[in-house]
């Protein structure tokens, strides 16, 4: 498996993923300060209690990185694998004596680890440096505490886990049609719907498991019909 | 099925949403043997390659490729055969030498000199170039080197000398020559440019419509017909010297 990763990642140059990431990095630090100050901007609007939460500002922050790494991922998925199994590539690809269903699974697994990783540390950097300019100068507010950065850290492990895993379900979809339009459309509409869902539970950690299992469960199933699917296909 | 054939096919069929579009095709290859391949466009001649490769499924019939079924066998047989399938794709940001050490990386071959593979297919100075600016030659001359590289005992082309020049058809005819008078490789290749079959082939087969409907030395042709290769393909594509 080691091997095919490392043939996978020579043939697919990772550097524009790392720049997208970067980009994504600076726009989520700013989209932290701009949800701590809001209160600020309109002291008489009371809507605008919800953001004087640090659980609230990180909940939010958490959804919106998820919805938009689910996008990265499948972006990437589809420069991966739709379009490696869309017409003649997949002459080329079948023609490799190695187990088809090794090379799709290496593929996911590619994909899947580096969005959850990508997304882990864009989070982990925004929240770092807004947390410390925070407990420094803060727009906030709410107290920092050890609980604070122990939710932090189980939630971001699970929002990144789950765009990870919705990036799996959205290539499903465009793997259907070999098509690139149709993984980012059904990642966006996917993720616009479960953001909704996420959002009106307002972040409450049971929602989110029985979420993260569902999402688990129907990420599974996605992943064993691509295997079929590709283990019998004829180009 | 023989010992001595590299590739053979019994009653093989392949049907596309209800449509037969290989019906019935017999084709038996010696090994050591160049085995021309020709019909006109839409006869069946790239479906056939693919189902030699394991890339397609007979709908029915038997097929052997070095004594292996394709579709029980599929790595085994790739693992022996070299191919190059309608006009090849490659890693347009890499070189040729990049495309290669990939390509032989998944076939678990790792004493290949690639230099002296490019050299053979007459691909010389291209250095780290990317493939992306390649002419159609040359990406013809890579895809004849890719299907080389790893040391198959068996080379399937699908009209390998496709964008090949004057001098690039005359440098391929005599590797293919060499490869199989020389190294013992078995080529079974494709082509619509006759005189190039005329001149390589030790046995032809032509394919009308989905079934392999002749199979026949170069000099048996001319024996024949001394009009040659052409005139005879021409009789056969309209129905005439069916299974002689």
């Amino acid at each position: 498996m080691n091997k095919l990763t490392r043939l996978e990642l020579k043939r697919n140059s990772l550097k524009p993923y790392h720049i997208a990431v970067s980009i994504i990095t600076v726009v989520i630090l700013s989209f932290l300060y701009l949800l701590a100050a809001i209160p600020r901007m309109d002291a008489a609007d009371t809507d605008a209690e919800m953001f004087m939460s640090y659980d609230f500002i990180v909940g939010l922050d958490n959804i919106v990185s998820m919805a938009v790494f689910s996008i990265m991922s499948a972006a990437m998925a589809s420069k991966f694998i739709v379009e490696e199994y869309a017409g003649k590539r997949a002459v080329m690809l079948f023609s490799y004596p190695v187990d088809r269903k090794k090379i799709i699974d290496t593929k996911i697994i590619t994909v899947f680890s580096y969005t959850v990783i990508s997304m882990l540390l864009c989070n982990g950097i925004s929240l770092t440096i807004f947390l410390v300019t925070e407990s420094l100068f803060p727009l906030c507010p709410d107290t920092i505490d050890i609980g604070l950065i122990l939710n932090c850290i189980s939630s971001m492990l699970c929002y990144s886990l789950s765009a990870g895993l919705l990036g799996i379900i959205s290539l499903w979809f465009g793997f259907r049609k070999k098509s690139t339009i149709v993984t980012i459309i059904s990642a966006c509409i996917v993720v616009s719907v479960l953001c909704q869902v996420i959002a009106m539970t307002l972040f409450t950690r049971f929602v989110l498991i029985i979420i993260l299992a569902v999402i688990f469960l129907t990420a599974m199933l996605a992943w064993t019909s691509l295997r079929y699917q590709i283990k019998n296909m004829e180009v | 099925m023989s010992n001595e054939l590299a590739v053979s096919t019994k009653q093989l069929t392949k049907t596309f949403s209800g449509t037969e579009v290989i019906r019935g095709c017999n084709i038996s290859v010696e090994k050591g043997t160049i085995y021309g391949f020709v019909g006109k466009n839409g006869a069946g001649k790239t479906t056939v390659i693919k189902m030699l490769l394991g890339l397609l499924k007979p709908t029915t019939g038997e097929v052997a490729v070095l004594g292996l079924n394709p579709a029980e066998n599929n790595l085994e047989v790739l693992r022996r055969t070299g191919s190059l399938v309608e006009t090849p794709v490659f890693y347009e940001h890499l070189s040729a030498v990049s495309n290669l050490q990939i390509h032989l990386e998944y076939m678990g071959e790792d004493d290949t000199n690639i230099e002296e593979i490019l050299k053979m297919v007459g691909l010389v100075n291209v250095g780290t170039q990317p493939v992306s600016t390649f002419s159609l030659g040359m990406r013809q001359r890579l895809g004849i080197a890719r299907a080389l590289a790893h040391k198959p005992e068996l080379l399937i082309l699908d009209e390998p000398v496709n964008g090949l020049d004057p001098v690039g058809i005359k440098e391929m005819r005599e590797l293919f020559l060499c490869l199989a008078k020389q190294k013992g490789i078995t080529i079974l290749l494709s082509s619509h440019i006759l005189s190039e079959i005329e001149q390589i082939a030790d046995r032809i087969g032509f394919i009308v419509d989905g079934i392999v409907v002749q199979e026949i030395s170069p000099a048996k042709i001319r024996e024949n017909d001394p009009a040659g290769l052409e005139d005879y393909f021409m009789q056969i594509v309209n129905g005439g010297k069916v299974n002689e």
